[in-house]
């Protein structure tokens, strides 16, 4: 049976991996002295159980990497071991097991989950409980039932246990022991979870974090050796402590740091706030101290009625901690030499038995996606090879290092067995690997999106920081990126999975477009100096890369729109917050998002925007678009003349009177030519004058009717239902986490230049901070005329982007102030 | 005695005769303290009262000073009501507009006491003021009776604030609600008041605790604060929408609160203020989103003693953040005319029930899978 051979290749797998396996034994010897059936070691020992369960079977899983029939049976055979051994333990401490069990939910179907095996394995042999085990079963006065029906595969005596288990051929075995303890946690749920939700449980917990980014930041921050760094971590958990779900171990670790920080012998140098009474301290400490040995074991002191010092023996907590909480409490104040000295233990125990744990079991989305994504690539490979070969033959292959060799190998005798059996397998495998991705898409858009950002070979700024969960990883998967270097490989796959998930296209869209805006930024900061260095070039080359796909998810989205899966807001009333309602797009808050980025003139945003106004099906609007100077591809053949002429050339109205000169007489001289040119300028002039004062009256009306309902509260204009904490995106339905950092107020001195050319909202924003920024202003102080047609643009909007890209776009630098204004109005005059 | 109540309501002779006589006693209106240990029936108590009372006055006040369970309001409140309607339903908490409220921010006193205390005072002064006046110009009496509840923590400092309470209000009637384990319940007597101090007679009726012989059992079984809570948050943040939507589960309203477009307000404009805890200025944004808040306006504090906040409007949720936009999304039952009052966001330990943050696909991002949290405080 391939179940067993599978098994035996995992075992393998962690034998080549012995840290691990020492690892897991040392946390199965640990986590059985903690059957106490007390809550403090029940999720104490869950937690640790599931994060080596998980190594486990993630290095079973990955050591095999590509072929996953082959991981799945391995997968499969411990899944079974882990249940027939939960079952035993089910009925062993059937007395005990029912409570809380919601922490351990997460490591059954970590471990069990992604192998999808459902049926109950049997076998020879028989499991016992470990001694120690058994003994703590028997103080909790807990009946031992017979477990002779229950039964595993591979026969194990309770000598196993006793015995330190250092040889690796108990490897795969000990992953299965801890899988057992996590299983029975996970009974009293009494919820078939197996398979069900895979590596990413349900069982929500209310956290003051937003993400897991902001906890791994304050993780390092509060341990890192920089004193302001330090500050910032107390700060935010000071924020988090506010929100009154804060877990006791960072409590109870911020206040030791705290202490420290004030103490003059862990700072360094003077500072301004430590604290030089040695009584005040010692009693800090101590409070703290107290603090921490109670919270962690005062819950069980009480169920269990055994002592403080006994339970803390159980969990852990160094005897000296116990005793300085003894000694504060009920007889004189510890000395500060001893609670010092207290304080780094209690930080070393926090560190190894909530910081290190919890850090180890938070999901590593990233790296599933990775691994989905991978699996993809390598069926969608497969198919396109079947197809080839029948015309060419044999299917290509490109080199691989490492891990991928291997899979590679394998991978090739998977085509040979696919090819020769059925192609409908893969065809299958495909739409599991497909909807697993959604799955978890649903949970964790940014994640997904990030990943598959990453496999177009780009960074994502604002993912970055996730990126330092898998430093320590051992197990990466990062090297997998090769399978989907081809952008069509890539964009296959994006196809495939938001027929599935349509909203993908806008999230996906959403950070593109806001990764071209960070890029834009940050080079117009370096202004136009190192113009011609290789770095420039390259970021452009990106920039254009990024902005080609923008397009062609434009392309996507529109078929997905014409097919009805991606609805247009304004059009559908319904507000469903059905996972499976269609996403909705605000095509023309797209436009406008699109229209604002900074370098428009890029060929494929250009072909963007004209493709977005099409589909907004106002034929007219696509007619105004297409002569709006953006559209820099019509107007290349005048890269030649100075930039002030083919700038007035490229303003619509001029541009029409041009035709109508060019077409009298092709060949004019260049004397005819400015004084024309000249003519169109006075023109503008006036057309400018006249634009201005209807600007001023209709202004006039405005303010005071805006004065009359400028109220402070009012209902949002438009909404798309999006849960509590998170804010709508600003052109579709899908829902993004909001910024609540301090956006800095320091101006950009190029934002500076850029409002005093800014007259035609009256009021110069000093926040202008990027592209978005100034659309919204724009949009929020001019709110009135939003109630027109949806699909009219008003011209603030268009004029902001255009605005921007006058200036960054280096052509337009020598051209006055003056001229400037009649470009723009112009423009204006048009659009109107 | 008859109720417009559904049920079949035994009350305990002890109970009625309390209720006769109170609500017989005249002039002036009688003002009652009802006080005893948790779940000893105080809430049931008043209600009775309550109902009783309105057949003979018109309206009658009822000051909640039970910021755990509110009878009216949401938790973390302290408020006066005016009732001029009987309860119909005796088991399910009612949200009703108050006539002034207090955002405490906390569901027990321990907190701060003696903010409580204030709050507390500042409401009876209120009650005193605008409905315990006989009319200078009419002969027409409007004094309302007063029926004041009080929270079930009668020991420690929850015991001195008791008395404090007592000594500031004087009531004319004290009924004391006694379980069936002593060391549990209040000292007997005028215990709030030294021997020399009585100058006027009191009415003080210790009366035990209805146990089975009375209501339905759901009443009586131990009930689970954080459940009771959660249950008047819900009842509370129902009233967003119109009755018609039919919300029934906390399922139902997590999804309407989802999509239910919010109030925007622009955050320079707003002040926030955490009521127990000093949050940094840079962080205030992280401790504010996905909140509840008690909605205040600044100008509108109450002339009396200075700890106390302003005057509470409602409850609001703060749904979202968006420091870029200066804007920030705020989910409120608060009627729109009073809403442009309110400049003040107070912030408190109100925490919002998690069934608000799961509405189907839309899981908040403060809801969080995989979380070593088996040692929270609750559990000490």
């Amino acid at each position: 049976m391939a179940g067993a051979t599978g098994v035996r290749s995992a075992a393998s797998g962690l034998r080549r991996r012995p840290a691990n396996a020492a690892d897991a034994a040392a946390v199965r010897s640990r986590g059985a002295s903690w059957l106490t059936g007390d809550a403090v070691a029940r999720g104490r020992w869950a937690a640790r159980g599931r994060a080596a369960a998980s190594e486990g079977a993630r290095g079973a899983a990955e050591e095999l990497a590509a072929p996953p029939a082959r991981v799945r049976a391995a997968g499969g055979q411990l899944a079974a071991r882990v249940r027939a051994a939960g079952e035993m333990w089910r009925v062993t401490g059937a007395g005990y097991v029912a409570g809380d069990a919601s922490g351990a939910e997460g490591g059954a179907g970590e471990a069990t989950g992604r192998t999808g095996y459902r049926e109950r394995h049997g076998g020879g042999g028989r499991l016992v409980a470990p001694p120690s085990v058994r003994r703590h079963l028997g103080m909790a006065g807990v009946r031992r039932a017979p477990c002779a029906s229950i039964t595993l595969a591979e026969p194990v005596t309770s000598k196993s246990y006793t015995r330190p288990l250092r040889s690796s051929s108990f490897s795969s075995y000990i992953a299965a022991t801890i899988l057992t303890r996590v299983r029975v946690f996970d009974f009293s749920a009494s919820m078939e979870i197996l398979g069900s939700e895979g590596e990413l449980s349900s069982g929500y917990k209310l956290v003051p974090w937003s993400s897991w980014d902001q906890w791994h930041f304050v993780r390092e921050s509060l341990f890192s050796s920089s004193p302001d760094s330090v500050a910032k971590a107390l700060q935010r958990i000071s924020a988090w402590r506010s929100r009154g779900c804060l877990p006791v171990p960072i409590d109870v670790t911020a206040a030791i740091v705290e202490i420290q920080q004030k103490d003059p012998f862990f700072r360094e140098g003077i500072s301004s706030d430590a604290l030089n009474s040695e009584e005040l301290l010692a009693m800090l400490y101590s409070m703290a101290i107290m603090r921490l040995v109670n919270c962690f074991v005062e819950p069980a002191h009480k169920k269990t009625g055994r002592s403080i010092s006994e339970l803390a023996d159980v969990v852990g907590i160094p005897r000296m901690l116990v005793d300085i909480r003894h000694e504060s409490s009920h007889r004189n104040l510890p000395s500060l030499r001893l609670v010092r000295m207290a304080s780094t233990k209690a930080l070393d125990w926090l560190k190894s038995n909530y910081w290190e744990p919890q850090r180890s079991v938070i999901p590593d989305v990233r790296k599933e996606v990775r691994l989905r994504l991978h699996e993809m690539s390598f069926y969608l490979k497969n198919k396109h090879a079947e197809r080839s070969s029948s015309s060419q033959g044999k299917p290509k292959r490109c080199k691989r290092s490492g891990v991928l060799m291997r899979c590679n190998k394998l991978s090739s005798q998977l085509v040979g067995k696919l090819q020769a059996s059925n192609s409908d397998v893969s065809d299958k495998r495909l739409s599991k690997i497909t909807k697993r991705i959604t799955r978890l898409y649903s949970s964790y858009p940014s994640e997904v999106v990030a990943v598959l950002l990453e496999y177009f070979h780009l960074q994502v700024p604002d993912f970055s920081k996730g990126t330092n969960m898998e430093c320590s990883d051992d197990l990466n998967v990062d090297d997998s990126g090769p399978h989907l270097e081809t952008v069509f490989g890539l964009k296959t796959i994006i196809t495939k999975l938001s027929s599935k998930t349509p909203g993908l296209i806008l999230s996906l869209l959403k950070t593109l477009l806001e990764m071209i805006e960070a890029k834009e930024s940050t080079q117009s900061e370096k202004d136009g100096c190192c113009f011609l260095s290789s770095k420039h070039q390259s970021e452009i080359a990106d920039t254009n890369r990024l902005c080609s796909l923008v397009h062609w998810l434009l392309m996507r989205l529109k078929s997905l729109k014409d097919s009805g899966r991606i609805g247009i807001i304004g059009k559908s009333l319904e507000t469903s917050t059905d996972k499976h309602a269609s996403p909705n797009v605000s095509l023309t808050k797209l436009l406008h998002k699109v229209l604002s980025q900074s370098i428009v003139d890029d060929n494929h945003l250009s072909s963007s925007v004209l493709l977005l106004a099409q589909m907004i099906g106002n034929t007219s609007l696509t007619l105004k678009l297409k002569k709006l100077p953006l559209m820099a591809t019509q107007h290349q053949d005048f890269e030649d003349e100075s930039p002030f002429e083919s700038s007035l050339k490229k303003l619509p109205l001029m541009a029409t009177q041009h035709q109508d000169f060019e077409d009298e007489s092709p060949f004019e001289s260049s004397e005819k030519m400015l004084l024309r040119e000249e003519a169109c300028v006075k023109q503008a002039k006036e057309k400018l004058e006249l634009f201005k004062s209807q600007l001023r009256n209709r202004n006039a009306t405005n303010s005071t009717k805006s004065n009359a309902s400028d109220r402070m509260w009012s209902v949002a204009k438009s909404w798309t239902p999006c849960p509590i904490g998170m804010v709508p995106c600003s052109f579709s339905s899908t829902a993004v986490l909001p910024v609540v950092d301090e956006v800095d107020d320091t101006l950009d001195p190029e934002d500076i230049e850029t409002d005093t050319g800014n007259f035609v909202n009256g009021r110069v924003s000093p926040k202008r901070v990027s592209g978005e920024a100034a659309v919204d202003s724009g949009s929020g102080s001019k709110r009135q005329r939003m109630t027109r047609e949806e699909q009219e643009l008003d011209f603030a909007e268009i004029s902001s982007p255009m605005k921007d890209r006058l200036l960054i776009n280096g052509i337009w630098t020598k051209v006055s102030e003056e001229e400037l204004l009649d470009i723009e109005s112009n423009i204006r005059i048009f659009v109107n | 005695m008859s109720y417009s109540s559904s049920r079949e309501v035994i009350l305990p002779p002890q109970w009625s005769e309390a209720v006769i006589t109170i609500a017989s006693s005249f002039p002036p209106p009688p003002i009652t303290l009802i006080c005893g240990p948790k779940n000893s029936g105080k809430s049931t108590f008043s209600r009775f009262l309550l109902n009783s009372l309105l057949q003979r006055y018109k309206r009658v006040g009822y000051l909640d000073t039970d910021v755990g369970q509110p009878e009216f309001t949401a938790p973390g409140c302290l408020s006066l009501h005016v009732i001029d309607d009987c309860l119909s339903d005796f088991t399910n908490p009612c949200i009703k507009a108050p006539e002034k409220c207090f955002f405490f921010g906390d569901t027990s006193s321990k907190r701060d006491p003696n903010a409580y205390l204030d709050c507390t005072f500042s409401l009876y002064d209120c009650f005193l003021k605008e409905f315990y006046q006989l009319k200078r110009n009419g002969s027409r009496k409007s004094m309302s009776p007063l029926i004041i509840n009080t929270p079930g923590w009668v020991k420690g400092t929850g015991f001195d604030v008791l008395v404090k309470m007592l000594r500031y209000i004087f009531p004319t009637h004290v009924v004391q609600l006694r379980i069936s384990a002593e060391s549990k319940n209040l000292p007997t007597g005028i215990f709030w008041l030294d021997q020399h101090e009585h100058k006027e007679p009191i009415n003080l009726f210790e009366i035990h605790s209805a146990q089975r012989d009375f209501l339905d059992r759901s009443v009586l079984v131990p009930k689970d604060a954080r459940v009771m809570q959660e249950h008047r948050l819900f009842e509370y943040f129902k009233q967003c929408f119109p009755s018609s939507y039919n919300i029934e589960t906390n399922k139902e309203l997590a999804c309407a609160l989802a999509s239910l477009p919010p109030y925007e307000v622009a955050i320079s404009r707003i002040k926030v203020k955490h009521l127990h805890y000093e949050v940094p200025k840079s962080e205030i944004f992280h401790s504010l989103n996905a909140t509840i808040v008690g909605l205040a306006a600044s100008s509108l504090e109450p002339r009396m003693n200075g700890s106390c906040t302003p005057w509470c409007f409602g409850l609001g949720i703060v749904r979202g953040v968006d420091v870029r936009r200066d804007l920030l999304y705020v989910i409120t039952p608060v009627p729109c005319q009073s809403l442009e009052k309110i400049d003040l966001l107070l912030l408190g330990y109100i925490e919002i029930p998690i069934g608000f943050l799961q509405a189907g696909g839309l899981v908040s991002p403060y809801m969080s899978t995989n979380v070593m949290h088996k040692l929270s405080a609750k559990d000490l």
